[in-house]
């Protein structure tokens, strides 16, 4: 077996015990871990943990009963030997060859495996910055490697990965970024419609709402579809993550900064995928460090 | 070849389906509840219409007798108050009902409820009117009239305008809002009468000021043609000069 690690990534003692395991069965080509971050103090870090726990925790371990992973986290994956040769080891050329090993892996009907109980720290961008270089690698390398690996998509062979998983996620996020540009868009027009309320009365916007509150009435029945449609991801969002970390054994009172901002990520997330798509289709070298 | 596990698949698939489906029944059923909020408050009014029908015509009635026109003057102004806060609410209900429906232009309960909330509207204002004659009430009446909302999305932006003033100095003005949009003979004929030429058109004591007017603006028109509490010293004296 040949495991690779982050410089900057710290293994429990008992990892490699509790992964060994999972080579047993033969099909299995790699074998990944939770990746957690090392002391979380800041608050992006606070959110990335929360990010962590979620995307390289609790969702690697429910897509890996789907046989449906994509990706072999760089911060520490063990791989088969004989795959790595079969699969003549790593694009070099690809800023995230730990993904793209793992199309190749999935197209050569090799397995990979999750141990949710074995985990590894790691240490994660503690400003804007930094955080935008790694997600611009991230994110611009994921399109990159989608281009490249396109035949994944519907394609039977594959099973639930392809049949399911990429065209469901990848459509998803289309999708989930065409409507965050939507909602930017009807935000704007909101804030513009009410630059021109306000400037009617002379922005008199304590006054306005001191009236508002002591003659409105609070309605519930005046909510639109549209407030219970965005409201519910959030919900369900919050309910999801909630029972994930529940059921990892994390203290919901030391992630609660975490989980809140978490549940509003997606609006960092969606700008960085609309920022790599135009860095992809431009055609723009993309370094992995900055 | 992998596995394509279909019974997960469709599994998430019911899941999914079903969250929507009840998002879309949780929405068709509050729609039915704001109709019947809205329609119940109408059914109010237009009993309450009954009541000042009677009071109206005795009244009138009663005006020949000048030792009992203070009290019936009292009574009349009682019941219009009263009545004129319920249509003021009723209106705001309906405008909520008509930003949460976003097709309100071709929504029928819309359309019927505005038209009966403009008729009750037109009938109030013609007794306010008759009681100023009579009673010598003082007190503004505003009428304003919007429309073209198909092809001027800022169509109700004077609406914000006379909201915020109504909600500072309530008691002293009323204002009655029309839908030029609904077709109405009865607006129609409002609009001819005070020539309104274009919208938005706000009519206060019987002069037309059409075109979108801010605050200052229509504080200005009020203190010309009344002494309410938003005006200054200097609009006083402006308007006791002309």
């Amino acid at each position: 077996m040949i495991a690779t690690i982050d410089a900057d990534t710290v293994i429990e003692g008992d990892t490699l015990e509790k992964v060994c395991g999972y080579f047993r069965e033969e099909d299995i080509g790699a074998v990944i871990v939770r990746v957690r971050v090392k002391n979380p103090s800041n608050w992006l870090e606070k959110i990335i943990e929360m990010e962590y726990n979620m995307g390289l925790g609790f969702y690697l371990k429910l897509l890996s009963f789907l046989n449906c992973l994509y990706l072999t986290p760089g911060q520490f994956s063990i791989y088969r030997k004989r795959v790595l040769e079969d699969l003549d080891g790593f694009d070099v050329n690809n800023i995230v060859e730990d993904t793209e090993i793992a199309y190749r892996m999935q197209k050569k009907g090799y397995r990979i495996a999750c141990c949710l109980s074995a985990y590894v720290y790691t240490k994660v961008p503690n400003n804007v910055r930094s955080f935008y270089y790694q997600r611009r690698r991230w994110y611009s390398g994921t399109i990159q490697t989608i281009l490249k690996h396109r035949d994944v998509f519907f394609n039977r062979e594959l099973g639930n990965f392809g049949m399911f998983f990429m065209p469901v996620n990848y459509g998803g996020i289309i999708i989930g970024t065409l409507l965050f540009l939507s909602t930017i868009y009807l935000t704007a027009q909101t804030v513009y419609d009410y630059i021109i309320y306000y400037s009617l009365i002379n922005f008199d916007i304590i006054g306005s709402t001191v009236n508002i509150i002591q003659t409105a009435e609070i309605d519930p029945l005046m909510i639109s579809i549209f407030y219970f449609l965005g409201i519910s991801p959030f919900i369900m969002n919050a309910l999801i993550n909630f029972y994930a970390l529940r059921k990892m054994g994390e203290s919901f009172r030391e992630s609660f900064f975490g989980f809140i901002c978490f549940l509003f990520f997606f609006i960092p997330y969606n700008t960085l995928w609309i920022i790599c798509a135009y860095v992809v289709v431009r055609n723009k070298q993309i370094k992995w460090r900055e | 070849m992998a596995r394509v596990d279909l019974k997960t698949i469709i599994q998430a698939a019911i899941l999914t389906l079903a969250i929507f489906v009840s998002i879309y029944f949780l929405n068709t059923i509050m729609e039915g509840k704001r109709e019947k909020t809205i329609t119940s408050r109408m059914d109010e009014i237009i009993s309450d219409f009954g009541e000042i029908e009677t009071t109206y015509y005795l009244m009138e009635y009663m005006q020949e007798k000048r030792e009992l026109r203070n009290n019936t003057c009292q009574v009349m102004r009682k019941e219009l108050e009263y009545l004129e806060g319920k249509l003021w609410k009723l209106d705001m209900k309906i405008r909520d009902y008509r930003q949460v429906t976003k097709d309100f232009m071709n929504d029928e309960f819309y359309i019927r409820e505005k038209a009966h909330l403009n008729r009750r509207e037109i009938i109030h204002f013609t007794m306010l009117e008759r009681m100023k004659e009579k009673c010598n009430y003082r007190h503004l009446i505003i009428l304003y009239f919007y429309g073209e909302c198909d092809v001027n999305k800022q169509c109700d932006d004077q609406g914000f305008v006379l909201t915020y003033i109504n909600q500072q100095i309530d008691p002293e003005i009323s204002i009655f809002s029309f839908d030029m949009d609904l077709g109405l003979s009865s607006v129609n004929a409002l609009a001819e009468i005070y020539n309104v030429t274009e919208l938005p058109c706000i009519v206060v004591e019987g002069k037309a000021y059409c075109g979108m007017h801010n605050r200052a603006e229509i504080t200005d028109i009020l203190c010309r043609h009344g002494n309410v509490s938003i005006c200054s010293g200097e609009q006083i004296i402006n308007a006791e000069s002309t």
